[in-house]
């Protein structure tokens, strides 16, 4: 595997984003100024299978959510520190793979933990 | 290190006790557990071992330090019997972040790396937000959690740019490395190594409530549940100076004549904003809170006069305050939660009103704890603090110890109050009930400190 | 072209912090953060830094602007006689309280003066030769699993103690928070 990088292998990486974000620009500013333009109540309205729109649609969410956030970012520092030690899988040998299940293994006492809680049980 | 290991395990243990039918068998298995790593920790007595390639540091010092953590979480552990009975406590939740929070304590005291010290800060600080809002259903406790941590998590966040530079400065982690760095450029040391030194120094007086950045402690100390406000004044307090203590002696003290001024400066503040804001509290809590910032400032006494009889002295004030905090904070549970005004829960002076009368036995180990914690003779308390004085004595900074000795003149005012209300108020007529074991607990946590205070030479020659 | 990039990222760091700073509204600020974060990682990229890029976007961008933005939307409207004017009636319309300046000023100005008299007095080593791009995954890796592998493990049990604890403060906490 080829280790060192010159500025000049992240052009692809430039010229993808300049066409990614010239594409969404583009089409914004054209459906914008060619299409007709037509305002009244109906059509303001915000379709919903016919039924009158009943509320506001943000409101205050459950706790629930959060704590599936929070638990999703602990995971994610988890998956964070896979990326390296994947890398030096074949270097690191037997050692690495036990110390790594070690540490999967602290995640997933937590995970069962949950899971025994109820956390992730919805109703 | 074996006491680390042994934690970490058992706290998952404990976890899952948490599911068994019942809750009876988890204070005595947290006990047994926090005794299992007692045990281990003293089969490197004597002897200087490092760990882990570098990472952590034993030596008798550290085991001193560790012996007086897990005897504070072993009583305040001992002490929470109550979680028993009531129906909304999660216990094996409380245990197991407990023990957690010891891991991180310990590698607070023996870290040789620092990265360790920050995990280990990180470890004992998520815990303690969490244990502080632990009563859910407590607006003030919520309070407590909240202010705790935003302000706990931005103190972690200076001391990790401390840490950061002195990497950048030093080009090392390990602390003896930094040392050997600073003797080797000891006239052309960089500017990063001063920033990073102000830098985590105060990242850790946060941890330790010295005054400027006390602010947070009044509100968390009454604010968490009484049980982890004696953990928290007791083992937090104990490891930050101990981490405390290592970092300065043996990393930073070719740069003493940088760092002490500074030192000095805080420490009469915090010893003058702990003693004189405690005089005028109405809460018994409140003014424990105010006493322990009081008390970081004795202890910082010894940092700031650092020599050879410092270690000594931050070792026995540590165990004397801790002894002293438990038993005091020990009475208060049960007082407060068997006295109860119209707004709860009574923690004002006021609750002890008569209760020398009624229960002379919780009178006593209350007066106990106050005298030793005002330093009067015959408690442990007052050998600590002579120790700590004669350290400045021997530097050779008499003003801070005039000022010191002035401000515990000052501490006996409030510690007396306690006592005045005990024995000569009338106060309510039937006595407050206490379990059997709980008693036993108060009752050694007294003896102890009537013996050390009797006989301080008997940690002598430990260290 | 690297200086030109340096500046633009670093630009967009300043500007989206600044605006973190300067919008009152807190939605809005969650997502200038996500501007600056962004930045941020960028940064990190021209520093070759590149794993550290990689977990500044995944946890920063992806999982803790997350919690943001979920914190706002769980954090109740004002009700409407608190607030005046039409954009009383727009959702998640929560705006920040805190108005003073002169302190946060001064502070941030002392600590400004003392970083940037810092940085302009210390002689970097590695200042004068530029070395290439290089990949830090594998350095990374083989000193995480080697020599710092205990403070990794901990890091596992830290993690633990985090779940244990946001489990404990959040569960049943819909029947009790809202009051």
């Amino acid at each position: 595997m080829n280790a060192s990088y010159l500025p000049s292998d992240y052009l692809p990486v430039l010229i993808q984003l300049g066409l990614a974000l010239g594409f969404i620009i583009t089409t914004m500013i054209v459906t914008h100024s060619i299409g007709p333009k037509r305002k009244s109540q109906k059509k303001d309205d915000p379709f919903e299978c016919g039924i009158p729109v009943e509320g506001d649609a943000r409101t205050p969410i459950s706790i629930k959510y959060f704590l599936i956030a929070i638990l999703f970012v602990l995971f994610d520092v988890e998956v964070i520190f896979l990326y390296p030690w994947a890398v030096n899988f074949k270097g690191l040998g037997v050692t690495g793979f036990i110390e790594m299940v070690l540490f999967m293994g602290l995640l997933l006492a937590g995970f069962y933990y949950i899971i025994r809680k109820g956390v992730l049980k919805w109703e | 290190m074996l006491p680390i290991i042994l934690l970490s395990v058992f706290g998952i243990v404990l976890l899952f006790m948490g599911f068994l039918k019942s809750k009876v068998l988890l204070l005595p298995a947290t006990l047994v557990f926090i005794l299992a790593a007692l045990a281990t920790t003293f089969m490197d007595w004597g002897k200087t071992y490092l760990y882990f390639q570098n990472m952590l540091l034993t030596n008798n010092l550290a085991i001193l330090f560790t012996t007086i953590v897990l005897l504070s979480a072993f009583m305040v552990v001992a002490l929470s019997n109550s979680f028993i009975e009531d129906e909304q406590a999660q216990p094996a939740e409380y245990y197991a972040l407990l023990l957690f929070s010891l891991v991180g304590a310990i590698m607070m005291i023996s870290f040789e790396n620092l990265i360790m010290l920050f995990v280990g800060v990180e470890i004992l600080s998520v815990a303690m937000y969490v244990l502080a809002g632990s009563d859910k259903h407590s607006p003030r406790s919520n309070e407590a959690a909240l202010k705790y941590f935003l302000m706990g998590a931005f103190a972690t966040g200076i001391m990790l740019f401390g840490i950061a530079l002195l990497y950048g400065a030093t080009g090392t982690f390990v602390v003896s490395g930094i040392k050997s760095y600073v003797y080797t450029n000891a006239y052309g040391v960089s500017l990063l190594l001063y920033m990073g030194i102000i830098l985590l120094l105060i990242g850790m007086l946060f941890k330790v409530s010295a005054a400027p950045f006390h602010f947070w402690t009044p509100d968390v100390y009454d604010g968490t549940p009484g049980l982890f406000t004696a953990f928290m004044s007791t083992v937090v307090k104990t490891a930050g100076f101990a981490a405390l203590f290592r970092v300065l002696s043996v990393s930073f003290v070719g740069v003493y004549s940088f760092w002490w001024g500074t030192l000095a400066a805080l420490t009469c503040l915090t010893l003058l904003i702990g003693n004189v804001t405690a005089v005028y509290q109405t809460s018994f809590k409140r003014m424990m809170a105010y006493s322990s910032i009081s008390h970081a400032g004795y202890l910082l006494i010894g940092l700031t006069a650092l020599g050879t009889q410092t270690k000594q002295a931050l070792v026995f004030y540590s165990l004397a305050y801790s002894l002293a905090t438990i038993s005091a904070f020990g009475v208060l549970l049960v007082v407060s939660r068997q006295r109860q005004d119209t707004n709860g829960v009574n923690e004002n002076f006021d609750a002890f009103n008569g209760l020398a009368r009624q229960n002379p036995l919780l009178g006593f180990v209350m007066a106990v704890s106050m005298l030793s914690l005002a330093g009067i003779p015959l408690t442990a308390g007052f050998w600590g603090k002579f120790m700590i004085f004669t350290t400045a004595a021997d530097k050779g900074i008499y003003w801070i110890l005039v000022f010191a000795v002035l401000m515990s003149t000052v501490g006996i005012y409030y510690y007396f109050r306690v006592i005045i209300a005990m024995y000569f108020r009338e106060g309510a007529a039937e006595p407050v009930k206490v379990a059997p074991f709980y008693r036993y607990v108060l009752i050694a946590a007294t003896i102890l400190t009537l013996v050390l205070g009797l006989a301080p030479g008997l940690l002598e020659g430990l260290v | 072209m690297l200086n030109l990039i340096f500046y633009a990222f670093a630009a967009l760091t300043l500007g989206g912090s600044l605006a973190v700073l300067i919008t009152r509204n807190v939605m809005y600020s969650a997502f200038f953060l996500l501007l600056s974060l962004i930045g941020v990682a960028a940064l990190f990229v021209l520093a070759s830094a590149d794993l550290l890029a990689v977990a500044q976007v995944m946890i920063y961008v992806g999982g803790v602007l997350v919690l943001v933005i979920f914190g706002v939307m769980l954090t109740h409207k004002p009700k409407p006689e608190t607030t005046t004017g039409p954009q009383a009636a727009r959702p998640n319309y929560i705006l920040t309280q805190h108005r003073a300046w002169l302190w946060p000023l001064l502070v941030a100005a002392g600590l400004f003066t003392a970083f940037y008299s810092l940085i302009s007095r210390i002689h970097f080593s590695l200042f004068e030769h530029r070395a290439p791009f290089q990949t830090s995954v594998d350095t990374i890796g083989k000193q995480l699993m080697t020599e710092y592998i205990i403070p990794f493990e901990i890091a596992g049990i830290l993690l633990l103690a985090a779940l244990v604890g946001a489990t404990y403060l959040s569960s049943q906490g819909d029947r009790t928070n809202n009051q």
